[in-house]
This record gives C-alpha cells, sequence and structure tokens, in this order.
C-alpha cells in the first residue's frame, strides 16, 4: 500500500503543564512540525471589566488586581491613573515615587515567575526554585507594606492603601544589595547553559512589521528593535524623573526576548533603588474626604463630620463626572491600558483593559508556523502570556 | 522462613496500611487556573517545600494523580473540562478548592464563573483566602491526610454510601 | 507633518471626520464607511502600532447609536496615540479592520462576542472568550451581571 501523507490534529490544553494557566492550542501536525495552530482562549474568562462596571471606582481596583495577577500593582496603576484623570486631581510626589517603586518590584517578580516557568518549560528545574525563592523576598516586601503577598490592591484612587510599614527601606536595601548575585546564578545556569541557549536562538521569531500590525508591545515588540517603551515615551507618574535604560534586541527571537527580561530587571533594580533614596516626604494621600477616605485614628475615632465622608465614600463611593479617560502603563508583558467611562455616578460605565498578554497570544500562529513542536513550547513561553490577562 | 523472632514486624491491618500509605503519598495533578495557582507553584518550591508532606509529586497527568486541587476561578466554558480531568482520575482521589473562586465563586458573583467548583466535582476540603497562603493550603492539605487517616470517606463516595445504607 | 498629532494634510483629505478634544491623545470621529480608509491613511501617518479595539456601550443613556467603536493607534517611534471612534447602531456592521492591521483579529471577535455587533469581511467571525454555546452577549448593558441561567445544584459523585 502506497504510503499517504497525512496531518495529525492534536489538541494540547486547556490543562497541559507547559500552557502556562488554561490555554488550548489545535495543532495541525505534519510529523513533528507545526502546520497550523490555533489557540483557543475564554477558558479563564472571568467577566472583569462587567463586574467592574457594577462596583464603585475603588472596589473596581480588587477584581482589576486580578487580571494579569503576576504584576497586579501595574494593572492597579493603569486603573488608578485612568480614574484620577477623569477626577483631574494629581497625587503627591511621595505617592508617585511609591507607586513607581511597587510597579517596578512588581515588574521583577513577574519576570522571576517567567523565568522560572519558562525555565521547566525547558526542562531546567532547578531555575524554577532559585526564581521562586528570591520572588518570595518581593512578596515579603509587598506583603509588609500591604497585607496580602498577591492581588494587594495597593494603589488606590488619590493615594495608596497604607504609607510604608517602619523597617521598610532596610529590608528593601538588603534586597538590593545581593539582586546583582541572584542575576548571576541566571547567567550562570542559563546563559551558559549550551542547551537553553540552541533551544531559544533563532525560535519564535517574528518580523518588526508583523509585530507592529499585531499589537505586540513589551519585550516581544522590543525584540524586533522597536524601542517602544511607555515609560520613557509617554511617562506617567512621574517616570520622568528616573534614569533608565530600556534595551532593545534585533532578532525577534525568544532569546532576545529572554535576554531583555534579564537586562530590564537590571533597569527595574535600579529605579526602585532610585526611588528609595530620593523618596520624598509628605503626604501619601490626597487630602481630599470626598474621595481619599480620612484617617480612621486621627479623624474618623474624633471628628462627626470625617466620619460621615467615611460612611459615604465606603458606602456610597464618589461620583466622577462624566468622560472618557485611557491611560496605558508599561506592565511586564507589555501596554496595559485602562480605559475608563464614566457616566456621572458612582460606578464607572465601562472599564475596558487593553491586556497585552491577548495581543501577543494572537501571533502565536505566526511565530510558530512551520516549526518543531518544540520550538512551540519555547514560543509560548517566550511571549509570556499570563491567560487571566489574556480571558479577563 | 525462619522464625519470627530473629525479623522484625509490625501487626496491622491491611486498611490501616494503606490510609498510611496513601496519606503520605499525595499525588496532585499539576492543574492550575488563575491566581491562586501561583501560590500553589509557591507552596511547592523552595520556601514552602510542599515535599516535606510528600505531596510534592505534581503530575501532568490526571491518570497518574489522586487529588485536585482547584487552585483558582472556574470559569463556566472551563467547568467540562474540569469535570472530564476529574473523572479521569482513577479511584480513590480527593479534591481540595484552593481559594475563594474554586470554593464560592469568590469576588466574581458574575455571568462568567461558576459559583462554587462543588457544583462540578465533590469536594473534600476546602482552603479559604484569596489567594491562599501557601501556609493555609499546606494546612489544607494536612486536613485531608488526616482524613485519609482517620478512614474519612472521599467526598465523591460518601454519597453513594449513604444513599445505600438508606440516609439522605 | 506636524510635529505631533495627526498631520493637517491627512485631515484635509476626511473632510467628514471631526478632531475632537481629549486630554493625552488626538480624536478622531469617523462615520463607518471611512473607517477603513482613515485606518489607512493613519497607518500611513507613521500610527503603525494597533492598541486596542473597544466598545463602549451607552444604552444606559438611553442614546442612539448606541455604541462607541474605538480604535487606538500609536506611532511607535513616540510613543503618541490616536483614537479613532465609530458610532455604531445596533445591528449595524461595521467593516472589519483585518486588511490594514492583522491584529484587529481577535479584538473584533471579542467584540462580537461581547456585545453582538458583527463585523464585515472578518474571515471567523465566531465567539472567542465564551462557549459556542452560550446565549446573549455579556457586556452589553442590558444584561444582567450574574448571566441568565441559575447555578447548577451540588455535585455529590
Ligand atoms: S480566590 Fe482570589 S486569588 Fe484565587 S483565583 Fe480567585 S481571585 Fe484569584
Amino acid at each position: 500500500m502506497a504510503e499517504e501523507k497525512r496531518s495529525l490534529t492534536l489538541n494540547m490544553g486547556p490543562q497541559h503543564p507547559s500552557t502556562h494557566g488554561v490555554l488550548r492550542l489545535v495543532l495541525e501536525l505534519d510529523g513533528e512540525v507545526v502546520r497550523r495552530c490555533e489557540p483557543v482562549i475564554g477558558y479563564l474568562h472571568t467577566g472583569i471589566e462587567k463586574t467592574a462596571e457594577n462596583l464603585t471606582y475603588n472596589q473596581a481596583v480588587t477584581v482589576i488586581d486580578r487580571m494579569d495577577y503576576l504584576s497586579p500593582l501595574t494593572n492597579n496603576l493603569a486603573y488608578v491613573l485612568a480614574v484620577e484623570k477623569l477626577l483631574g486631581i494629581t497625587v503627591p510626589p511621595r505617592t508617585r515615587t511609591i507607586r513607581v517603586m511597587f510597579s517596578e518590584l512588581s515588574r521583577i517578580a513577574s519576570h522571576l515567575v517567567w523565568l522560572g516557568t519558562a525555565a521547566m518549560d525547558m526542562g531546567a528545574m532547578s531555575v524554577f526554585f532559585y526564581c521562586f525563592r528570591e520572588r518570595e523576598k518581593i512578596l515579603d516586601l509587598i506583603e509588609m507594606t500591604a497585607g496580602t503577598r498577591m492581588n494587594p490592591s495597593y494603589f488606590r484612587v488619590g493615594g495608596l492603601l497604607a504609607d510604608l510599614p517602619d523597617g521598610f527601606s532596610d529590608k528593601l536595601g538588603a534586597l538590593l544589595d545581593e539582586f546583582p548575585t541572584w542575576l548571576q546564578n541566571y547567567r550562570d545556569l542559563l546563559g551558559s547553559n549550551l542547551l537553553w541557549v540552541e533551544r531559544l536562538r533563532g525560535a519564535a521569531v517574528i518580523s518588526k512589521e508583523d509585530a507592529l500590525a499585531y499589537g505586540l508591545t513589551g519585550q516581544t515588540l522590543r525584540s524586533t528593535g522597536v524601542d517602544l517603551d511607555l515609560r520613557k515615551a509617554q511617562p506617567y507618574s512621574g517616570y520622568e524623573d528616573f534614569t533608565f535604560n530600556v534595551p532593545v534586541r534585533q532578532h525577534g527571537d525568544a532569546y532576545d526576548r529572554y535576554e531583555l527580561r534579564l537586562e530590564e530587571m537590571v533597569e527595574s533594580a535600579g529605579i526602585v533603588r532610585q526611588a528609595i533614596e530620593r523618596l520624598p516626604d509628605g503626604p501619601w494621600h490626597i487630602d481630599d474626604w470626598r474621595i481619599f477616605p480620612p484617617d480612621k485614628h486621627q479623624h474618623v475615632e474624633r471628628d462627626m463630620e470625617a466620619l460621615i465622608y467615611h460612611f459615604k465614600l465606603f458606602t456610597q463611593g464618589f461620583k466622577v463626572p462624566p468622560g472618557e479617560a485611557y491611560q496605558g502603563v508599561e506592565g511586564p508583558r507589555g501596554e496595559i491600558g485602562c480605559y475608563v467611562v464614566a457616566d456621572g455616578t458612582a460606578r464607572p460605565m465601562r472599564v475596558r483593559v487593553r491586556a497585552p498578554s491577548f495581543y501577543n497570544l494572537q501571533s502565536l500562529p505566526l511565530m510558530v508556523k512551520d516549526r518543531l513542536i518544540a520550538d512551540l513550547i519555547t514560543a509560548i513561553g517566550s511571549i509570556d502570556i499570563v491567560l487571566g490577562d489574556v480571558d479577563r | 522462613m525462619g522464625s519470627l523472632e530473629d525479623r522484625p514486624f509490625l501487626l496491622t491491618s491491611v486498611d490501616r496500611m494503606l490510609r498510611w500509605a496513601q496519606k503520605n503519598s499525595i499525588w496532585p495533578a499539576q492543574f492550575g487556573l488563575a491566581c491562586c495557582a501561583i501560590e500553589m507553584m509557591s507552596t511547592a518550591a523552595a520556601r514552602f517545600d510542599l515535599a516535606r508532606f510528600g505531596a510534592e509529586v505534581m503530575r501532568a497527568s490526571p491518570r497518574q494523580a489522586d487529588l485536585m486541587i482547584v487552585a483558582g476561578r472556574v470559569a463556566q466554558k472551563m467547568a467540562p473540562v474540569l469535570r472530564q480531568i476529574y473523572d479521569q482520575m482513577p479511584d480513590p482521589k480527593w479534591v481540595i478548592s484552593m481559594g475563594a473562586c474554586a470554593s464560592c465563586g469568590g469576588v466574581f458573583n458574575n455571568y462568567a464563573i461558576l459559583q462554587g467548583v462543588d457544583r462540578v466535582v465533590p469536594v473534600d476540603v476546602y482552603v479559604p483566602g484569596c489567594p491562599p497562603t501557601p501556609e493555609q493550603l499546606l494546612d489544607g492539605i494536612i486536613k485531608l491526610q488526616q482524613k485519609i487517616t482517620a478512614g474519612g470517606i472521599p467526598a465523591n463516595r460518601g454519597h453513594a454510601l449513604a444513599q445505600t445504607a438508606g440516609r439522605p | 507633518m506636524t510635529a505631533t498629532g495627526v498631520s493637517a494634510a491627512l485631515l484635509e483629505a476626511f473632510p467628514d471626520v471631526q478632531e475632537e478634544a481629549a486630554s493625552g491623545h488626538s480624536l478622531l470621529v469617523a462615520p463607518v464607511e471611512r473607517l477603513v480608509p482613515l485606518l489607512e491613511a493613519l497607518k500611513g501617518d507613521g500610527y503603525t502600532l494597533l492598541v486596542d479595539i473597544g466598545m463602549i456601550d451607552h444604552w444606559s443613556q438611553g442614546r442612539v447609536p448606541r455604541f462607541d467603536l474605538v480604535y487606538i493607534l500609536r506611532r511607535p517611534k513616540s510613543g503618541e496615540a490616536v483614537w479613532v471612534k465609530v458610532k455604531v447602531a445596533d445591528g449595524e456592521t461595521p467593516p472589519s479592520a483585518i486588511s490594514v492591521f492583522r491584529g484587529a483579529d481577535w479584538p473584533e471577535r471579542e467584540i462580537y462576542d461581547l456585545f453582538g455587533i458583527s463585523f464585515q469581511g472578518h474571515p471567523n467571525m465566531a465567539r472567542i472568550l465564551m462557549p459556542e454555546d452560550w446565549e446573549g452577549h455579556p457586556l452589553r448593558r442590558d444584561y444582567p451581571l450574574v448571566g441568565t441561567k441559575p447555578s447548577p445544584p451540588l455535585a455529590r459523585e
């Protein structure tokens, strides 16, 4: 019997160890070569946008957190900045600096999870343990400040949940001091590992034109030679006061993205150090009881008026004048944008989130077409998707 | 066979022996959904070290697992898949519902999220929190171990047994 | 090309497109039939990065036409953004932007899925986030938050 050439359709996921969550891929294989790849998403669709419409502006912060759960604070930042734009308020310098500091810390934490899991996909198990060990130290800082390790909802409209606790800067300083050794460890473990380098080089390539047309942002875009980083291009929350570089690569492959993320961690650590060194004193929230609740011990317990404001704020929320605002911030995966449409009531009429992972994932079929299935695993790892961000 | 005197031996019932083995070698299915899954990974990682409780062998295939940790929110689209994975696990099997979302829908009382994973699979241990800290998950696993040692019946059997006994 | 914002020549070529005031970006309001040519022209003007396509439902204000379709583009060099806004009535089918930006594929499907507006010329207008047999379009303002189906009973075995 003459051998007939047939392709095999394979379903990968939604429960698969290397799909970073609940991603499902329908693959058409010719032997080991991927001829067609179709991501099927929605297995983690949470209705966050709809839920946010039914909450008051401050309550919505908590659900926005839970989208990109590896870096909740950058989601928070996009949202609170958009609402603050609508309200026309500016927060004090101390708040701005603390926000920058925590955004960068969560960027590092997010990249650590990425590095650990991407390496685990390639079979390098031990990197995972190192990365998570070190991520714990960042989570400790977040926990001591905001009370929880993940999803802290630390940024609030008009300020923060709380000021930095005592002993924070010492702990942070210790972390920053040992940070270079972490990086050295990863470079030793991976950079000189031939398997790692060979599997990443030339895998998951995308051209500059495609990257732009597909709406890619973050490292995936910067690996193709476009140096768009919103922190530099359209600074927000006081990023213009910090000195840092935006690393860029040219090949558009997985290896470039790996290098970019490591370099970005160094830059982020630099920003954190600058932030803590010149952290301004002064208030950490705006002084307007209609928007930011009065302090419990100082006012609410002593002053009837403050109590009323506090009560009204937490039962009804504050009203936002009609209008629409968009704020894009550079998250660990690319541009997280939040646009908020207000209709004059205490609840947003529409909260739309521009999720970087959603767009980045869309380009996956292009990256893996006519490549080996092993490269597919590399590709999924290299675009660093978070399914919560994709499906929202 | 020599005499019993020069060989160490242990008296137990087969049942207890089995339970002891089951308790100390729980194999969870590697199955993460959302934010809680990241905390589950932290639990398995260096600091919290799930291996201390014999439950670190995360299996990628449900056919090799006897514990399903539902870590995160279950979307309507995911619910049938989750049930299928559960059905693929061999008996006896247990389910830990990790986090507010898996237990009751959490902060998402909306069209997209299943209001509690116990609507598709029977749950043995509920772990509260959003996300539960790794310590909480460890506590949940220890609770499950206690349940196994005590001879508790897995949630999926309890109902059937109760029915045969004529109870509601 | 002007230093910032959309170039004057482009605006001249589209007399039916209005530029409106907005904070932090340029905002163009276009009629639906001019959408694709306008996006094309903006792409030629340097706005080559498709940032997002979104939809706003003005049902609660009872506005007609009911929806705002928003395209956000960016110049990768400077990061400047432009919004293109198109008013769409319920049941209307705006043209798909895939011919200009291939990345429009998923966001358009998402809008179809969650708002029930389908796009003309889209190769695969299917649900993307919700299950295929889902009824209704959840992000419409008149869709109840908790959905339309009751929660299933507890599973016992
Ligand atoms: S319980 Fe909280 S942390 Fe866990 S999946 Fe739900 S939202 Fe995320």
